[in-house]
This record gives structure tokens, C-alpha cells and sequence, in this order.
């Protein structure tokens, strides 16, 4: 015999439904005092943005800058007050005023930080990819060394440590290049942008004439990533890095497996190519 | 507006222009004709080659020296200094030096010495010519008070070096006595013998001072003749006595002279100097050494030349068959083979290097010559045939041109798909002893052929081994932008650094570069 449910239990069972509609109806309830002043700031920048960053409108900057400032200052206890130093931050880029600029992007991950981890990392993220597309490398960089500050683990650290070689690939700067993507592959060697960073990687070695050092890993990261969207190139880097290495058994294998995996590919009429070359130079250093 | 169309005249006026631009047929000509002592005919060729817009320096100078070959030929000097000052007024500027120096050198020729030079100098006062007179003035000077100088001194050595006679003493008086009697003993005769100085070591000579200045202006000397056809060469007798010796020597000094006149741009000469050594010393490590010296210069040539000159391997052939006969030498084809190969035509290398094998089959470089041809022959696209020619020379492996050979063949092999030929191969390249660094190689590659078997199926040949580099350049380029087009920047930037890595030398390689910089400093490749 099931005994029958008491009033006491009756009472719980409907307040429970009733409790969390009660919470959607506090987070539907009209925002805070700050996140109205945050809403405000942001709306202006928006239609300031819209307006575009020329010298004339320079003094409407400076009085949105005044405006979000007061506002992070009097709601800095609430959370909601985190939006207001983007606002900040996006003033003092268009004002000229980098400096300022980066100490308030920091204020703002900070804020987040506290609040969420992971939407910082997506706001850094962000951030980053936006300055690397207008090629402000300088600036990305210290953006990527702040999320390594933030995120000295996991993916988003070896993230960071990637974007901040393929940064110095861009500038040229090829040996600090190499030291970040091998850090990269060597302490997260299953990481998302493992291969792209063994590629990466190759890239910084050829530039510098060290071909021969971009086999070792390639080879260990084809045997990690069997099935990776980028076995090709891998492939592909491989045989190069083989051939200008001057080792022309290996070069020859790997060409032959482009053609015989993928003779589709951008890659395919490449291989052909070099596999001719190979063919030619093989043949004439034996008979010199 | 109307465009006027050319006149019939107009066309025929153009045709002559270029017909008369010529300046090397000219030149043929002339020598043609002096060869045959027709005078006339080669002052005419001559002077068109001269008076040609087109004509290079050498060409000029060429035409000026067979100009006064013929003048001397037709004992008509005055003739040509009376054209050599109308050409020289109507000269531009930087032709009106060459002409006054053969102008004096003209002048030289009629009265064998410089005095009438220097007064016609004296007599020119021409604005425009006034620097290159007084220059030319100065020179001629020098020259003159040297050759005095140098004449008084080598009379004074000659005198100095000649045998001086000995001092001979005078006769000794016989000595007082003291008494005033005379001796009663007879005095001795006095022998005849008296003994002489000569001088055993030769004296030193004396050091002759030299000008510190080198001469800029051409010194007036006879008139040379250039050889453009080494047909014309003429075969001197063979010498017989102290062959090695005489031959190191001539080697030697054909060697300078023909390394100055190649570094003049005289190329023909240099190689008629050449030749002449191989033709006096036919067999010889000489003759060898100058068939390489004259590889050197055919390279040089070509460099020079550019792209555009016909194959080095066909004009070297061509001039080794003139120099030493339609046989040719064995080393000198065999050289021309080794090193023009690489930048011929296959087709060539294939058509001569099977000329080679029948016409000399017991040479000692029958070898070497089997490797070129098996080297083109896979070029061509026969590799079967390649094989074939190959296979004789890969066994047994006791001498560096067997290993060779049998390197190329496993190779052939692995391009062929057959790989377990190859690795036949390879095993006993790794067993031979006659090169250990063969040896050791064919090791390394039979670990590696373990450790990665190698693909089946046989290569397909290349379409033009010739263009391999720029095609790699194209199909780099095309990648990397298709691989753009695909969103993926940072892969297309590893395509473009490999292309910058190793496409320095195709035809678009600044312009592909400039748009890869663009991608790197703008993030994109669209000029604004």
C-alpha cells in the first residue's frame, strides 16, 4: 500500500513550479540601476560608431568617455558595470589614447573574469581576431599576452600561445614564432589548433632555412591526427620538408601518397610538380 | 585625321636600312675577301660595317683593322686616311677617339715611325677633338721617350753583357842587380803562359724601370685578324722534339693570352688560341686541359649571350670537329657531354652521345657517355630504353662509373615502380667497396625503404622537364590563392612562403610577391 502524499509535500510540489517561475519573472524583471546606465552608454556608442570616428565628432567621444567613466565609477560594485569599460575601451581607440584603451579592455576581462571564464575568453578571443584581420599585430599581442595571464591552461592558453606565434609569423619574427608554436605543440599536443600550429611551425622553419627540423614533428603529428581535416597539407609540408632536407626517398613517398590519397586536392598538381623536379635533380647529381 | 600610308619607296627604303644593318655578314664578307686579296670587296664590306648604326665596339674595331689590312693589301693608305678624317668629322662623339687613334695608327703604317703622327696631332686644332688630342698627345710622347729610353738601355746591357776581354798584365821588366857586371847564368826564358780573368757567373741585369701608368689609348701595332669561323684555322705542323715540355709551355702562354682576350669579350680569338695548342699537341694532357679552358669560355659565352644563343653543346661540337678533325676527341665530346647536358636540349644530348658510343665503342669514357644518354633517354620519356642502356654498365660494381650507374638504374627503377629491382640494387650498392660513401648512402636508404615502403604504381613522365621550375612556380601560386579564395589565410601565407622560398628565379616572381605583401600588411590582397 503507497501511502498517500501529506499536505506538507502538496505544498512543496506547487511552490517548486511557482519558485522558478518566479526566478524567469526576476530575470525578465527590468534591469538594475547600472545596467540601465550600461544600456545607455552603449546604445550611444553604437549610434556613435554608426556615425563613424572622424575628427569632428572627437568631442562627443571625449563627453562619452566622461559619461561611461562616472558610470563605472558609481556602479562598480555591480557586475553589470563591466559593459561600461568596453564602452571605455572603444572611446579611447577611436580617441587615439592606447594606453588608457588597454587598461580598460583589462578592467572589462577582469570584470568578466569574476563573473564568467568563459565569456571572457570569447570577448579576448574576439578581440583578437579583430585586431589580427586590421593587422594590429602589436596590439594583439598584448591582448594574447593577457589571456595567457588569464588562461595559463587548457585550450584557450594553448589558443593564446598559437595566435601569438602565427603573430610573429605575420612580423616576420620567425625564431620567436617557432618558440611559441613548439610550446604550443609540446604541451598541448591534442589541443584544437595542435595541427594548424605544426604547420605553422613548418612555415617559421622554412623561412629559416630548417627545413630538416619540421620532419620529426609533422611525422608525430600525422601519426596523432590520422584523421585530421588537414592530413593533406601535413602531408604535403612533410614531403616538402623532406625534399629541401635532401632527403629524396622520403620526399618521393610522400608525393606519391598525395597523389594516391587526394588527386583532388590544390595539393595534387603540386606534388605532380615537385615529383618531376625530384625526378630531374635525382638523376642529374648522381651523373655530376 | 588622316594617316598617310606608306609609299612603295618608303617600304624599299626601310628594307635597305635593314638589310644594310648586317654588320656581321659585313664582316664575313671582308674577311672573305681579304682571304681571297680582293681588296676592293672587303674596303666596301668594311665600311658598311663600320658606317652601321648598330655596330658594336668590337664589331667597329673589327672593320677598322681589316680596313687597314686592306689598305696595306692595296697600297692605298692615303686613301684611308683621307676616309678615316671624313668619317671621323662626321662621327658622333664617342667614335671619334677610335677613330683618331687609327687615324695615327694609319699614319704609323706609312712612314714607320711616329714623327709624322705627333706633327698632325700638332696640325689638328679642332674644337671639339681638343681633349682626346692633347690625351692622345701625351700618350704618344710618353711612348716615344720610353721606347728611347728602353732602347739606349738594352744597347747598354747588350754591351755591358757582352764578353769583355781579360786584363792582360805587362810584361815584368827583368830585375836590376846591383852589381854592373852582367850574369853569366843564363836568365830563364819566360814561359808563354800567362794566366787570364774570365768571369764565370753572369753579371746581373740591371732592373729596367717601367712606367707606373698603364697605356689607355690602343698603341699602333700591325693589324690582326679575327677569326669568326675556327674552319679557317690552318693546322700547323706537329712539333716532335721535347713534346711535353714545349707543350706546357705554349699552354701556359696560349692560356694568358687567350684568358685576356676572353676577358676583351674576344671571345673567337680566345678560343683560336685555344685551338692552336690543341692542334700542335693533338693527345695530349694539354690538349685536354685546353678543351676544358675552352668549355670555360663557351660557358662564358652562353652567359653572356643569354638564353637566346643557340645550344652551347652543338657549337662547342661544332668547333672541337673544326680544331681537331670531323672525328672529334674522345675527351673533349666526352667533357662537352658532362658539362653542357644539364642546359641542352635532351634530344641533342641523346643524337650525340649515341654519335659517341658508335663512333668510339672502346673509349674510356663509354661509361660516362652511357649515363648521359640513359639520363636523357628518361627525360625524353623512354625510361625502358634508359634501363636498357644502363644495365650493362651497373655490373659488377668495381670501378666509380659502375656505382654511378648502378645508382641511376635503382633509381630508374623506383620512378619505373619496381621496387623490388631497386632494392636489388640498392643491397649491392650497400655491399660494394669501391665507394663506402655509396655504400653508405644505399644503407640509410634501404633502412628507409623498410621503414617506409614506397608506393606502387610507376611515375608518369614529365611533360617538359625544361619548364619544371617555372611550372612549380605557377602551381605554388595557384594553390596558395586558391587556398585564399578557401577563408584560410594563414595556410594560403604558408603556400606563399614556400613559393618565396623557392621561386627567387620564375618570370612573375615580383609581382606574386608584391601581392603577398600586400596580404601581410593589409590583411588582404585587393589593391584599394
Amino acid at each position: 500500500m503507497r501511502p498517500s502524499p501529506t499536505p506538507l509535500l502538496l505544498a512543496v510540489a506547487l511552490v517548486g513550479p511557482l519558485g522558478a517561475a518566479g526566478q524567469q519573472a526576476k530575470a525578465k524583471a527590468p534591469a538594475s540601476k547600472a545596467a540601465r546606465a550600461v544600456a545607455a552608454v552603449d546604445r550611444k556608442l553604437a549610434a556613435l560608431l554608426a556615425e563613424g570616428t572622424g575628427f569632428e565628432l572627437r568631442q562627443r567621444y571625449e563627453a562619452l568617455l566622461a559619461q561611461a567613466s562616472a558610470v563605472a565609477r558609481t556602479h562598480a560594485a555591480d557586475p553589470a558595470s563591466a559593459r561600461a569599460y568596453l564602452v571605455i575601451a572603444r572611446c579611447c581607440e577611436v580617441l587615439g589614447k592606447h594606453p588608457e584603451k588597454e587598461a580598460a579592455f583589462a578592467h572589462y576581462i577582469d570584470a568578466l573574469v569574476a563573473h564568467s571564464r568563459p565569456e571572457a575568453a570569447r570577448e579576448l578571443r574576439r578581440e583578437v581576431e579583430a585586431l589580427v584581420a586590421r593587422r594590429e599585430l602589436y596590439t594583439a599581442g598584448k591582448i594574447l599576452r593577457l589571456m595567457l595571464s588569464k588562461f595559463p591552461e587548457g585550450d584557450q592558453a594553448a589558443y593564446a600561445l598559437y595566435r601569438l606565434g602565427t603573430c610573429h609569423l605575420w612580423m616576420e619574427q620567425y625564431d620567436e614564432a617557432a618558440s611559441a608554436l613548439a610550446e604550443v605543440v609540446e604541451r598541448w599536443p591534442k589541443a584544437d589548433v595542435a595541427v594548424e600550429a605544426h604547420l605553422r611551425l613548418a612555415r617559421a622553419n622554412l623561412s629559416q632555412g630548417k627545413s630538416a627540423e619540421s620532419i620529426g614533428p609533422l611525422e608525430a603529428c600525422l601519426a596523432e591526427h590520422p584523421k585530421s581535416p588537414h592530413r593533406i597539407p601535413l602531408l604535403f609540408d612533410l614531403a616538402i620538408a623532406r625534399y629541401l632536407s635532401a632527403d629524396h626517398y622520403g620526399a618521393l613517398v610522400g608525393f606519391q601518397r598525395i597523389l594516391r590519397e587526394a588527386p583532388r586536392s590544390p595539393y595534387a598538381p603540386l606534388a605532380q610538380t615537385c615529383l618531376d623536379k625530384l625526378r630531374a635533380e635525382v638523376l642529374q647529381r648522381i651523373t655530376n | 585625321m588622316t594617316r598617310c600610308a606608306p609609299t612603295p619607296l618608303a617600304w624599299l627604303l626601310a628594307l635597305a636600312t635593314v638589310a644594310r644593318a648586317d654588320v656581321a655578314g659585313d664582316l664575313q664578307q671582308a674577311q672573305a675577301a681579304l682571304a681571297r686579296r680582293d681588296a676592293v670587296a672587303a674596303t666596301s664590306a668594311c665600311r658598311r660595317a663600320l658606317e652601321a648604326a648598330d655596330a658594336t665596339a668590337e664589331q667597329r674595331r673589327q672593320a677598322l683593322d681589316a680596313l687597314l689590312a686592306a689598305a696595306l693589301e692595296a697600297k692605298g693608305l692615303t686613301d684611308h686616311a683621307d676616309y678615316l678624317d671624313r668619317r671621323r668629322a662626321a662621327a658622333p662623339d664617342d667614335q671619334r677617339r677610335l677613330l683618331l687613334a687609327e687615324r695615327l695608327r694609319c699614319q704609323k703604317a706609312a712612314d714607320g715611325h711616329f714623327h709624322g703622327a705627333l706633327a698632325q696631332l700638332e696640325a689638328l686644332d679642332d674644337e671639339k677633338a681638343r681633349h682626346e688630342v692633347r690625351h692622345l698627345r701625351r700618350d704618344l710622347l710618353s711612348l716615344c721617350a720610353q721606347l728611347g729610353q728602353l732602347g739606349a738601355r738594352q744597347a747598354a746591357d747588350a754591351r755591358r753583357l757582352s764578353v769583355r776581354p781579360a786584363r792582360t798584365a805587362p810584361p815584368r821588366r827583368p830585375p836590376r842587380s846591383r852589381s854592373s857586371r852582367r850574369l853569366t847564368v843564363p836568365q830563364p826564358t819566360q814561359t808563354r803562359y800567362s794566366p787570364t780573368r774570365s768571369r764565370i757567373a753572369p753579371t746581373r741585369p740591371r732592373r729596367v724601370r717601367r712606367s707606373g701608368r698603364r697605356f689607355i689609348v690602343p698603341v699602333p701595332r700591325a693589324p690582326r685578324y679575327y677569326v669568326t669561323r675556327p674552319l679557317s684555322v690552318r693546322k700547323p705542323a706537329l712539333l716532335r722534339r721535347g713534346r711535353d715540355h714545349l707543350a706546357a709551355v705554349f699552354l701556359s702562354r696560349f692560356y694568358q693570352r687567350s684568358s685576356r682576350l676572353a676577358a676583351q669579350g674576344f671571345y673567337e680569338s680566345a678560343k683560336a688560341e685555344l685551338a692552336t695548342v690543341m692542334q700542335l699537341f693533338p693527345n695530349t694532357s694539354q690538349a685536354a686541359q685546353a678543351a676544358q679552358y675552352a668549355v670555360r669560355l663557351f660557358q662564358r659565352e652562353r652567359r653572356v649571350a643569354g638564353p637566346a644563343q643557340a645550344s652551347a653543346l652543338v657549337a662547342y661540337l661544332r668547333w672541337i670537329r673544326a680544331v681537331v678533325g670531323p672525328e672529334g676527341s674522345e675527351y673533349a665530346e666526352y667533357l662537352a657531354l658532362r658539362s653542357f647536358a644539364s642546359d641542352s636540349d635532351p634530344t641533342i644530348v641523346a643524337r650525340e652521345a649515341e654519335g659517341f658510343l658508335k663512333r668510339h665503342p672502346e673509349s674510356k669514357w663509354v661509361e660516362g657517355v652511357r649515363l648521359q644518354l640513359a639520363v636523357s633517354l628518361d627525360t625524353l620519356g623512354d625510361s625502358a630504353r634508359a634501363i636498357e642502356v644502363l644495365t650493362p654498365v651497373a655490373t659488377p660494381l668495381d670501378s666509380a662509373a659502375h656505382v654511378k650507374a648502378a645508382r641511376i638504374l635503382a633509381w630508374l627503377h623506383l620512378f619505373q615502380g619496381q621496387a623490388e629491382k631497386a632494392r636489388g640494387l640498392f643491397q649491392a650498392l650497400a655491399a660494394q667497396t669501391v665507394s663506402p660513401q655509396d655504400a653508405a648512402q644505399a644503407a640509410r636508404l634501404l633502412k628507409q625503404m623498410a621503414a617506409l615502403p614506397p608506393e606502387k604504381g610507376r611515375l608518369p613522365i614529365p611533360e617538359d622537364p625544361e619548364e619544371t621550375d617555372e611550372m612549380l612556380a605557377e602551381r605554388l601560386f595557384e594553390a596558395g590563392n586558391r587556398v585564399l579564395a578557401d577563408a584560410d589565410p594563414e595556410r594560403a601565407m604558408d603556400v606563399f612562403a614556400l613559393y618565396l622560398h623557392v621561386a627567387r628565379r620564375s618570370a612573375g616572381y615580383w609581382a606574386a610577391r608584391q601581392r603577398i605583401e600586400r596580404l601581410k600588411q593589409k590583411g588582404q590582397v585587393a589593391e584599394e
